[in-house]
C-alpha cells in the first residue's frame, strides 16, 4: 500500500522527471570545474556531492508539493480510501530514500566515468545524508502542518545557501577544513561513520514521528 | 431493519460552525437523502464519518463497527464519491486508478474496465480535460469497482446537467439492485431524492430536524392554498411557509385533518421534498 503513494509522488511530477535526471548528472560535473580552484587538493566529493543532493530533493519536493497544491483535496480523497494517514507519511519519506539513493547510484556512475569527480566514500556519503535528513526532516512536518507555501521559506533558506555557490562554500568550510580532518582522523575512522548513521537515521524517525503526530490531527 | 450506519451525538465544533449532537441512522437496503441548505453542516457530517475531520464527540458506528478502531476495514468497504476536486487534476484516469486502486481488497479491474465503458469514459484521458459530470461519473466509476457495501455521496450531482444527473441516479437505483447494502446521499437539489430516495435525513444549522421515510413525509404534508379571508388566529398555527398576497394565500401543513375541519374550502396539494425542507429551514410566515 505505501509503494503505490509513493508511486503516486512520482506519477505527480513524471513529466519534469527527465528535468531531475538532468540536473543530478549537470550538478557534480558543473560543481566539479567550479570548485578546482576554491579546494585544490582537497576533497571536494562531499560539497558537490551535498549540492547535487539538495537541488535534487528541493526540486522534486517543491515539484509534488505544487502539483498538490493544484488539487488540495486529492489527499482526503486517498485518507477517506483504505490507506491510513501513517502511510500517507511514510511515502513521503520513503521519497526522500529513493531520491537519495539515486543520487549515489547516478553521482558513482559519473564518478566512475569522469577522471575529475572522486568516488564517494561512506562518510560523505552518511555526512550528506544527516544534512539532506535535517533539511527534509524540517521541510515535511512544517508542510503538513502549515502548508506548502509557509514550508516553501525553509526551502527557500536552503536554496540561499546553496546558490551562494561551490566556490563560497568551499571557501567557507576552506579554512576550517585541515581541523575537520585532524578532528576526524583523531576519532576512529570506524566511529564517524557510526555517529554519522545514527545521527541521520535519528533525525529521519524523529522527523517522521513528529510528522505521524501533525498529520493525524489535520483536518482534510 | 439492521441498521448499516448509526451516529449519535456526533458534535464537532468550529470557530464559526458546530455539529450540535447530531444522530442518525441509515437502515439496511435503503438509499438515504441527507438534505439541508448551504452550510447546514451536511459536508461536515460526511467528513467526521470519514474520520476526515475529528469529531469533538459522539459516537459513529458503520456496519456494526466503531468507525474509529476499525477505520481500514470500514474504508474497505465502502464507496466514496465526492466532487470532482478531489482528484489530481494532471493525471490521467488510469493512473488515478493505479493509486486508488490497490488501496481495496476487493477492487475489481474488470467491474471498472465495465464501468468505465458505461459511462463511455477514456482511462487515457487527463482528469484536467474533464467536464464536471465526467469527474463526477469517473467518481461513481471508483466507488463501483470494489464491490462497497455502502455508498456515501456528498452533493454528487450538484453542477452535472439533467442528462448526467438522471444517468447518476440510474447507477445508484442499479447499484442497489446489484446487493448495495446502502446509499446515504447529501444533496441540496431535493428533485434528485424524489426519484431515488426512501429515506430522508433534514440538517439545519448543525442539527437534525427530522429524520422520515420519504413516502411518510410525502403523505404527511400538503401545500394549503386558498382565500386570505379564510385565515383566522387558530387555521394560522397550522400552517409553516404562510405567504399571504392580495390574491390569497398559500402555505404548507402537516396537520392535514385539522386544515380540512377549520377551513373546508382550502385546496391541498401534494408537496415537494424541497417545499417540506424549506417549511422547517425557512418557515416563517410571510405578509407579501
Amino acid at each position: 500500500m505505501i509503494a503505490n503513494l509513493v508511486k503516486k509522488d512520482f506519477l505527480l511530477v513524471k513529466k519534469t522527471t527527465v528535468a531531475f535526471l538532468g540536473i543530478s548528472v549537470l550538478v557534480p560535473l558543473l560543481a566539479t570545474i567550479l570548485m578546482r580552484d576554491a579546494a585544490q587538493d582537497k576533497r571536494t566529493e562531499l560539497f558537490i556531492f551535498l549540492y547535487m543532493v539538495i537541488l535534487v530533493e528541493v526540486m522534486f519536493v517543491q515539484a509534488v508539493a505544487t502539483e498538490e497544491e493544484k488539487s488540495p483535496r486529492a489527499t482526503a480523497l486517498l485518507c477517506a480510501a483504505p490507506y491510513s494517514r501513517k502511510s500517507y507519511v511514510i511515502a513521503k519519506y520513503i521519497c526522500y530514500l529513493i531520491f537519495y539513493g539515486t543520487c549515489i547510484a547516478i553521482y558513482s556512475i559519473i564518478a566512475a566515468i569522469y577522471p575529475g569527480l572522486g568516488f564517494l566514500n561512506i562518510t560523505e556519503v552518511l555526512t550528506v545524508f544527516l544534512v539532506g535528513t535535517i533539511l527534509y526532516g524540517v521541510y515535511i512536518p512544517v508542510a503538513i502542518k502549515y502548508g506548502i507555501t509557509k514550508a516553501r521559506l525553509v526551502f527557500a533558506t536552503a536554496i540561499l545557501l546553496v546558490s551562494l555557490g561551490p566556490t563560497l562554500i568551499a571557501k567557507v568550510f576552506n579554512s576550517n577544513i585541515d581541523f575537520v580532518l585532524s578532528l576526524m582522523r583523531n576519532i576512529s575512522s570506524l566511529n564517524i561513520p557510526i555517529i554519522l548513521g545514527v545521527a541521520g537515521v535519528g533525525v529521519f524517525l524523529v522527523s517522521m514521528i513528529i510528522s505521524f503526530g501533525i498529520f493525524e490531527k489535520k483536518e482534510l | 431493519m439492521d441498521n448499516i450506519l448509526e451516529v449519535n451525538g456526533l458534535t464537532k465544533r468550529y470557530p464559526a460552525f458546530s455539529l450540535d449532537e447530531v444522530s442518525f441512522s441509515l437502515p439496511e437496503g435503503c438509499i438515504t437523502g441527507f438534505i439541508g441548505a448551504n452550510g447546514a453542516g451536511k459536508t461536515t457530517t460526511i467528513r467526521s464519518l470519514l474520520n476526515l475531520a475529528h469529531k469533538d464527540a459522539g459516537t459513529i458506528k458503520i456496519f456494526g463497527l466503531d468507525a474509529e478502531k476499525h477505520e481500514k476495514e470500514i474504508k474497505d468497504r465502502i464507496g466514496i464519491v465526492m466532487d470532482g476536486s478531489y482528484f489530481y487534476n494532471d493525471l490521467s484516469m488510469k493512473d488515478m486508478k493505479n493509486i486508488i486502486a490497490p488501496a481495496y481488497s476487493k477492487w475489481s479491474d474488470t467491474d471498472y474496465r465495465t464501468y468505465m465503458e458505461k459511462f463511455d469514459l477514456d482511462p487515457k484521458q487527463k482528469i484536467s480535460t474533464f467536464s464536471s459530470g465526467m469527474k463526477m461519473k469517473y467518481a461513481l466509476v471508483l466507488a463501483l469497482s470494489h464491490q462497497a457495501e455502502l455508498l456515501i455521496m456528498d452533493e454528487p450531482t450538484s453542477g452535472l446537467d439533467p442528462l448526467v444527473r438522471s444517468q447518476f441516479l440510474e447507477m445508484v437505483t442499479d447499484y442497489m439492485k446489484c446487493g448495495g447494502k446502502g446509499v446515504f446521499f447529501s444533496t441540496h437539489i431535493t428533485s434528485d431524492l424524489d426519484k431515488v430516495a426512501d429515506m430522508l435525513i433534514l440538517i439545519d444549522g448543525g442539527k437534525i430536524i427530522f429524520q422520515q421515510s420519504k413516502d411518510d413525509l410525502l403523505d404527511k404534508f400538503r401545500i394549503v392554498k386558498g382565500n386570505t379571508d379564510l385565515l383566522n388566529n387558530q387555521s394560522i398555527k397550522l400552517i409553516k411557509s404562510l405567504k399571504v398576497s392580495p390574491f390569497g394565500f398559500t402555505g404548507i401543513t402537516e396537520y392535514v385533518s385539522k386544515v380540512k375541519k377549520e377551513m373546508p374550502k382550502v385546496l391541498l396539494e401534494r408537496a415537494t421534498i424541497e417545499e417540506i425542507m424549506l417549511a422547517y429551514i425557512g418557515g416563517d410566515n410571510i405578509d407579501c
